[in-house]
């Protein structure tokens, strides 16, 4: 059988990973053994040579990401293009429980209710990050021990979805209910394969809850190297980006605190988080940020009914506590996000060389034009 | 009696060229002979163990082709007669001693039988080994057929001692592995006993050896080895050597000839001749050379022609100078009917025209190539995949040093990251040269490969190099307990030597300790050990010096591993096996290539292959979705 | 019984295979018998890389004139015999003629790797054996090897069915003498004479019908 069509993998390649588009979320991975994630970059061992429906292209969100179609796919509307998306509810939250807060990026929210989800049978698999040797990697949790192992943020970029991936599709897994805690492009790529005309051969039938993180941009692997120089990564507890005016990355470690200068760490900043236009996981059932100023706590975003339910139980059962969220934070907040979507649309049409052409952005012409001309 | 000391002596046998030569030196009283595996060589020193111990003989695979040479000259040295076989690029190893032999000169017969390997079907390279002769002023004889072999070698050692010299004896893959009727003789009944008693100091010894020259030229016009058969004045006079008489023969029979065109055989060729064919080139106005590789006797000859006045006005001398021959390749007998077709002009078809036209057709159509693979259950496979792996997960386009031995067939059939590979020890010279240009933005990662032979021959050197020199590289060493390439002969790390006597084995692991290098030794069939380890050590960014993996699994052709049980029942489920479809792309059969995996076109998906899987499982650990399933055979295992 | 028609001088044949297969020993035995005939028997190997799946092929050359040189002119082989049928194909191209004869091992033997997967129609690969041969004679001699327990003497199988045929200047006999002379050990002389008889028997049914 001769054929000349391009394997798709060859496609993601030239389009994808050769374009500097990709972000690492990891959707193309765990599928085959030709798309390897490491040390932030996706290795390409082989060439595969399957031309027709391939599951690569067509759950990378960056080979193409029709708004609309994802939104429907996650949230059950169109995109709206709301400054920080569509929502229910936005308030500020923390956990009660001085174990996770130790442990927990800043209120615990996102472990608190993935372990919750667990308790309840929402969901019975949990695709978290976990940071090993100061890389971090997808894994799948079941217990709220290893929800709490998962705890705090690494603002490496992480192939999280692969693992979501890998879960086998049989051996009882036709039954599980997968949840997912992810960067807003994970949480994109989510929404792409439910969308899918190849969800069927994917996980994305067995998909009952995301969590989105808020997220400004993330790191590439070459920062590893920056922070090696402070502290090797074993004795690093907590990496942090407290908000402006103050420009540092602070790193924590069994010796104390480090600050980095935010400036040069930006350096590491990758070319497809500058090409990124959601900041608030806008298509997550659930997105959690930093409360501004307000240490400690989460800003809470709900933006559909089962995340809602999930978040008042965990009120109910009083693992959160609830605060408000002041007025000038959303409207920082809203600033933030817009300011996210600006950049990146600028971004890509210096990328590309022209502002029609949205590289894999496709979003309706009014909003393009909003975004552009804001 | 066993072996080729069982002939008879007049009988009649049915010889390998390689078995011919042995004989041939057993009947002149060849006492030592060494060397290192090389084809089309090998079996010259095999045939020779094997009647070692009845013989009393001391046969030797020595470390490399340079110690062999020396370990050979030290019995002659001792008056002893010796044999030394090598293949064209062994020669080039062996030169820089003999290169000084030359002039110190021998005591018992020292015979150096080079086989040059024309095509090449065996080797890198393409080489004429006959100039070596005339560089180093030493004599040159051409056997043509196994008999010749025999004459030939007998009559070597004879000439080295009158001579005071060593003698070359060039074969060819066709005469070495060429098979044909022998006619043996008697075998010696006494041995000489060692004893040295000094040698002369090589400087100032040229002008004593140019002086031996026409000397040596005078015995060898008086050898019975170059004959004129033909009429008295033939329209074309071929000269011929090695192969090239046979062919020569038959095809001026079959082109009905026979009363027009003679042929000189020649089989001495350096010192030329020249007496012979001051004789025979008056008889005519024409000379076609036929001759293997490079157009040595032909030159030779042009110069002798010239010196005497021959060729002049409308004679001339044909060959491959003059395009009627090919310069690159094997000679064959149709390449010699082609030269004496479009000399003389004649008509002449293979077959019938349609006849292959058709035949052509069909092939095309039908026959594709069949690279030579490693074996299924091969080591080779395992290691190199790990090899593929680490240096694309790596990602910063690092690449493999090639060496000489059956890994090097990762470059044409395997995964492919070997881009060099041309000498025994060139890989890790590479390495280390690589190593060291970082400070002009060389950034990519080496693995310099070489196999347990290689690494005793010549890749020790090249590693205490990068060690000295701080070369930022690994090295892996392919350690399949034997010689592989050649058919599995034993090297100095194993306990056993060519004579199947108990030997010292030296550890590879042992060597690169001593020279201070870390080493890490793994099964190239764990490769969820392997793959991370050669990452780990491609990303030592910054470090200094070469770090060492090996790979140690014995060589499936290895008796004891040919003729064992499988190790694992394995098949595959193909309810489970993904085929051609997203998530595999027939990943067994396309990328991973076992010649035990093969695809089942009316199921489309892959199967195990029963007559050709060695049951040893690693494809089970590659393939995505775990449809290749084994079972150990035996519970221990 | 002797073969009663005259044979060509030389008599050319090629037996082709794959590394491993065995058809250098094969090769051999032919060669030996035929010495012992009292022919120059001469013969052109290609190998070294024999064991790895690469394409073998051993020239076995007769004369009652004289020696002749290791290699067969192209188009000028009397007899193929073959060990994988692809490999017949590969023979055929350049020695083949309209006289020449065919006795082939029916198993194929893919080429690895990608060609592998596309392994000609065994149909189409008779098609053109039988169109470039004057007479093929097809033998499953894998399968029959495997009946006698070991697949190393499919080689011995095809050596039966050739002399078999009578299209060589060899007698069951004097192949035979050569088993028995080569043969060491009771058991490994047993299984190849039955082996030999075997091949002959396949030929020979395969003419009946
Ligand atoms: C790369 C990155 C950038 C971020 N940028 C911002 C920002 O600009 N503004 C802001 O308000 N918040 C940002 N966050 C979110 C913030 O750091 C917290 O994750 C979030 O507020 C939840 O806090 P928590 O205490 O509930 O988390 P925890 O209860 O500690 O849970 C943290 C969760 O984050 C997941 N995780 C950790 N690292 C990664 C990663 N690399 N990729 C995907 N998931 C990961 C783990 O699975 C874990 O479950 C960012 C997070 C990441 C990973
Ligand atoms: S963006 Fe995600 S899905 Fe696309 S190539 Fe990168 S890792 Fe794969
Ligand atoms: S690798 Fe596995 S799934 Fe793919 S063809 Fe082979 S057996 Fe089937």
């Amino acid at each position: 059988m001769v054929t000349t069509a391009a394997s798709g993998l060859q496609q993601l390649q030239d389009r994808v990973l050769k374009a500097g588009l990709c972000s690492y979320c990891g959707a193309c991975s765990g599928l085959c053994p030709y798309l390897v994630p490491l040390q932030g970059r996706m290795a390409t061992p082989d060439a595969c040579n399957v031309t027709a429906s391939t599951r690569c292209i067509n759950f990378c969100p960056r080979t193409g990401l029709d708004m609309d179609e994802a939104s429907q796919a996650a949230l059950g509307v169109a995109y709206s293009g709301k400054p920080i998306g569509d929502y229910q509810q936005i308030f500020i939250a923390r956990s009660n429980d001085p174990k996770v807060l130790k442990r927990a990026q800043y209120g615990g929210a996102v472990s608190v209710l993935t372990g919750l989800a667990l308790r309840l049978g929402v969901i019975n698999k949990a695709v978290l990050t976990r940071t090993v040797n100061g890389v971090p990697r997808g894994v799948v949790a079941s217990s709220w021990e290893e929800v709490l192992e998962c705890g705090s943020s690494n603002y490496l970029v992480s192939p999280t979805v692969a693992a979501f991936n890998r879960i086998p599709a049989s051996n009882g897994a036709a039954d599980a209910r997968i949840g997912v805690v992810g960067t807003p492009c994970q949480i994109q790529a989510l929404s792409k394969m439910r969308a899918s005309p190849l969800a069927g051969r994917s996980n994305a039938p067995r998909l009952a809850l995301t969590i989105g993180l808020f997220c400004t941009w993330a790191l590439g692997h070459s920062f590893r190297t920056m922070l090696a120089k402070v502290a090797p990564p074993e004795q690093v507890k907590r990496t942090d980006v407290p908000p402006p005016p103050a420009r540092i990355f602070v790193v924590q470690t069994d010796q104390g605190k480090v600050e980095l200068p935010l400036d040069e760490v930006r350096q590491h900043i990758p070319l497809a988080c500058q090409l990124c236009a959601d900041m608030t996981a806008e298509l997550a059932d659930i997105s959690v940020g930093a409360a501004e100023g307000i240490e400690g706590w989460n800003t809470l975003v709900v933006r559909t009914k089962r995340g809602a339910e999930l978040v008042q139980a965990a009120f109910d059962q009083g693992l959160l506590k609830r605060g408000e969220l002041p007025n000038e934070s959303l409207e920082h907040l809203k600033g933030a996000s817009l300011g996210k979507r600006r950049r990146a649309v600028t971004n890509i049409a210096a990328k590309s060389g022209s502002q029609d052409n949205l590289l894999y952005l496709r979003l309706r012409p009014e909003l393009t034009r909003r975004w552009q001309g804001s | 009696m066993s072996g080729i000391a069982s002939y008879p002596a007049g009988s009649t046998q049915l010889l390998l060229g390689n078995q011919a030569i042995a004989r041939g030196a057993l009947e002149a009283g060849v006492q030592v002979a060494s060397s290192y595996p090389g084809t089309p060589s090998t079996e010259i020193i095999e045939t020779l163990a094997e009647v070692a111990k009845e013989r009393n003989l001391y046969v030797e695979w020595s470390t490399n082709e340079m110690v062999a040479i020396e370990v050979a000259t030290a019995a002659s040295f001792a008056g002893l007669r010796a044999i030394n076989p090598l293949k064209h690029e062994g020669m080039n190893v062996a030169m820089d001693f003999l290169a000084h032999l030359n002039l110190t000169g021998v005591k018992g017969g020292l015979v150096v039988v080079v086989c040059d390997d024309p095509q090449p079907w065996s080797s890198t390279s393409e080489n004429d080994s006959r100039l070596i002769a005339k560089w180093l002023h030493v004599p040159l004889l051409e056997p043509a057929t196994g008999q010749e072999a025999l004459e030939m070698t007998k009559y070597a050692f004879e000439l080295s001692e009158k001579i005071g010299n060593f003698v070359m004896l060039r074969s060819c893959t066709r005469i070495s592995h060429g098979t044909s009727n022998v006619v043996v003789g008697e075998l010696p009944t006494t041995q000489r006993t060692a004893k040295f008693e000094g040698t002369d100091a090589p400087h100032g010894r040229h002008a004593v050896i140019l002086s031996m020259e026409p000397k040596i030229q005078a015995m060898l016009e008086e050898t019975p080895f170059n004959q004129y058969q033909g009429p008295e004045h033939p329209e074309l006079l071929i000269v011929a050597s090695g192969t090239g008489r046979p062919y020569s023969v038959e095809a001026v029979e079959m082109l009905g000839l026979k009363d027009s065109v003679g042929i000189l055989h020649l089989g001495t060729t350096w010192p030329m001749p020249k007496k012979v064919i001051e004789k025979h080139l008056p008889r005519t106005n024409r000379v076609l050379v036929v001759e293997e590789v490079d157009p040595y006797i032909e030159s030779n000859l042009r110069d002798i022609a010239t010196d005497i006045g021959w060729l002049a006005g409308e004679r001339a001398v044909l060959g491959k100078r003059s395009g009627h021959l090919e310069s690159v390749g094997e000679l064959t007998p149709d390449r010699v009917i082609g030269a004496l077709v479009s000399i003389l002009d004649l008509e002449y078809q293979s077959t019938d025209k349609e006849y292959r036209q058709q035949a052509q057709a069909y092939a095309q159509k039908l026959v594709s190539d069949r690279n030579t693979v490693w074996c299924a259950g091969c080591p080779h496979r395992g290691s190199l995949w790990a090899v593929k792996q680490a240096l694309k997960l790596d990602g910063r386009d690092g690449f493999a040093t090639g060496d000489i031995g059956c890994y090097a067939m990762d470059r044409r059939s395997g995964y492919g990251s070997a881009k060099t590979g041309s000498v025994m020890g060139a890989g890790i010279g590479h390495a280390s040269g690589f190593g060291r240009l970082g400070q002009f933005g060389f950034k990519q990662p080496v693995i310099a490969l070489s196999g347990d032979s290689t690494f005793f021959h010549a890749v020790v050197p090249g590693l205490i190099n990068a060690k000295h020199n701080k070369a930022n590289i690994t090295l892996l060493v392919m350690d399949n307990d034997a010689t592989a390439m050649t058919g599995d002969q034993p090297h100095p790390g194993v306990s056993h030597d060519a004579m199947e006597q108990e030997a010292y084995p030296v550890s590879i692991e042992g060597i690169c300790k001593g020279i201070g290098v870390p080493v890490q030794v793994f099964d190239p069939f764990d490769l969820d050990k392997t793959v991370p380890a050669l990452l780990e050590s491609v990303q030592t960014e910054g470090q200094e010096g070469p770090r060492v993996i090996i790979m140690k699994r014995p060589c499936v052709l290895l008796p004891d591993q040919r003729n064992k049980e499988h190790d694992y029942k394995v098949w595959i489920d193909q309810s489970q096996c993904l085929g051609e479809s997203c998530g595999c792309g027939q990943y067994c059969v396309r990328v991973f290539k076992c010649p035990g995996l093969m695809w089942d076109r009316a199921a489309g998906k892959a199967k195990i292959d029963d007559a050709s899987c060695y049951g040893c499982g690693l494809c089970a650990q590659i393939c995505p979705v775990s449809a290749i399933k084994k079972e150990p055979i035996h519970a221990a295992v | 019984m002797q073969p009663s028609k005259t044979f060509a001088d030389p008599f050319n044949m090629v037996v082709a295979g794959i590394g491993g297969q065995g058809n250098v020993l094969a090769a051999r035995l032919l060669g030996m018998t035929l010495t012992h005939l009292g022919y120059h028997v001469s013969m052109g190997e290609t190998y070294g890389a024999s064991q790895r799946g690469g394409a073998v092929m051993s020239h076995v050359r007769a004369s009652k004139a004289h020696l002749h040189g290791p290699l067969i002119p192209e188009g000028r082989a009397h007899v193929v015999v073959s060990l994988e049928p692809m490999e017949t194909v590969r023979v055929l191209r350049q020695y083949g003629n309209p006289e020449v004869v065919c006795i082939v091992n029916d198993r194929p033997v893919r080429p690895t790797g990608l060609a592998g997967i596309g392994y000609p129609e065994l149909s189409s690969l008779h098609d053109a054996i039988d169109a470039l041969s004057r007479r093929a004679w097809y033998v499953n001699a894998t399968d029959m090897a495997i009946k006698l327990g070991t697949q190393l003497v499919s080689n011995v199988i095809i050596c039966g069915a050739l002399v078999g045929t009578r299209t060589v200047p060899i007698t069951e006999k004097d192949f035979e003498d050569t088993l028995q002379r080569e043969m060491g050990g009771r058991r490994r002389l047993e299984v190849n004479l039955k082996a030999f008889r075997d091949g002959i028997a396949a030929v020979q049914e395969a003419a009946v019908r």
